[in-house]
C-alpha cells in the first residue's frame, strides 16, 4: 500500500511518459472496514492505520480506480 | 531471474519483489486457504466482471484471482487485438482478454512469480486457449517487442512496482502508436510518510 500513488500523481506520471487522454473512469472509495477485503490491506496494516489516521480519514482510506490512457499515433 | 533496478528508489527493489512473490505464491498454490481478502469467483463478481466472460472459465483459471478492480469495465477488447497482461498472476484477466479478442487476437501474460506462471501455463490447456502465452518477466523489463501490443491491461500491479517511471516507460514502449493502456489499481487517499515508503511490509500489505 505504501507504493500506491495519489490519483493526480498516477495521471501526472503517465502523461510525463507520453500517454495522452489519461482518464480515471471509475472510482470506488473504501473505508478501513472495506479495505480488509483487499490483498494489500493486512490486519497488521489496518491496525497501524487505525493508530495513525484520525477517525475522519478512516472512512475513505483508499480508492480503487480504473484508468485508461492512449499512446499517441 | 534478476534485473538492475534504479538505485534511486524509496525501497530495495529486489527485497520488495521477493516479498511480493512470497505473498502471491501462497495464493497460487493454496487458493482456498485462509486469506484476509476475497479471491476467485466471489471477488470477480464483487468487482463487476461480466458473468458471460467468467462463467465459462474453469475453476482452476479463476480461483487464484486476487485483483482489485476490473480493467475491462472501461472498454471491452476488440476481436483480433494483441494484448499484454502485465502482472498476469495465474491468468484470470489473461483468459478473459483471450475470450474477448478471439482466435484472431493474441494475449501474452507476463509475471515474475514462478508458481503463478506454472499455474497459468497449466490453465492454458485447461481453458483450451490457443491464443494465450505466458512469459516470465518484470513490469520494468517486459519481454515483449517494441510496439507489439494494441492494448496493455493490468490489475493491482503498479502499486507494487518500486520504479513507476520505468514501469510506465515499458508499457509505453510495447504499445503500438494509438494503442490503449487500461488498468485497475489502488490510489492512495492519504500521504505516505517517507519512512513508510522504506518499509517493505507496508508495500505488500
Amino acid at each position: 500500500m505504501a507504493g500506491a500513488l495519489a490519483e493526480r500523481v498516477f495521471v501526472s506520471k503517465l502523461e510525463k511518459v507520453g500517454f495522452t487522454n489519461v482518464t480515471v473512469l471509475d472510482r470506488q472509495p473504501f473505508s478501513m472496514a472495506a479495505a480488509a477485503d483487499y490483498p494489500l490491506f493486512t490486519p497488521q496494516l489496518l491496525d497501524l492505520m487505525e493508530r495513525l489516521l484520525p477517525s475522519s480519514a478512516r472512512q475513505q482510506v483508499a480508492t480503487s480506480v480504473t484508468v485508461t490512457a492512449e499512446k499517441p499515433v | 531471474m534478476t534485473s538492475q533496478p534504479s538505485t534511486d528508489l524509496p525501497v530495495n527493489a529486489d527485497a520488495l519483489r521477493a516479498e511480493v512473490q512470497s505473498k502471491y505464491r501462497e495464493v497460487a498454490t493454496t487458493p482456498h486457504g485462509e486469506f484476509h481478502f476475497h479471491t476467485g469467483r466471489f471477488l470477480a463478481k464483487h468487482l463487476g466482471y461480466d458473468d458471460a466472460w467468467v462463467d465459462p472459465l474453469p475453476d482452476a483459471a479463476v480461483e487464484s484471482f486476487a485483483g482489485i478492480a476490473n480493467p475491462f469495465a472501461s472498454r471491452h477488447l476488440e476481436a483480433g487485438e494483441q494484448v499484454v497482461d502485465v502482472g498476469s498472476g495465474a491468468g484470470f484477466d489473461t483468459f478473459v482478454a483471450a475470450g474477448q479478442v478471439g482466435s484472431d487476437g493474441a494475449v501474452i501474460g507476463v509475471d515474475m512469480t514462478p508458481e503463478m506462471l506454472e499455474k497459468a501455463r497449466r490453465n492454458v490447456d485447461v481453458v483450451g486457449a490457443d491464443n494465450v502465452e505466458f512469459r516470465e518477466g518484470f513490469v520494468e523489463e517486459l519481454p515483449i517487442d517494441d510496439g507489439w501490443a494494441d492494448v496493455v491491461i493490468s490489475n493491482g500491479v503498479f502499486n507494487l512496482c518500486p520504479d513507476k517511471k520505468a514501469a510506465f516507460d515499458e508499457v509505453f514502449r510495447v504499445l503500438t502508436p494509438g494503442g490503449h493502456l487500461q488498468f485497475g489499481d489502488i490510489a492512495n487517499n492519504n500521504p505516505v510518510p517517507p519512512e513508510a515508503m522504506q518499509d517493505i511490509d507496508l508495500w505488500t500489505g
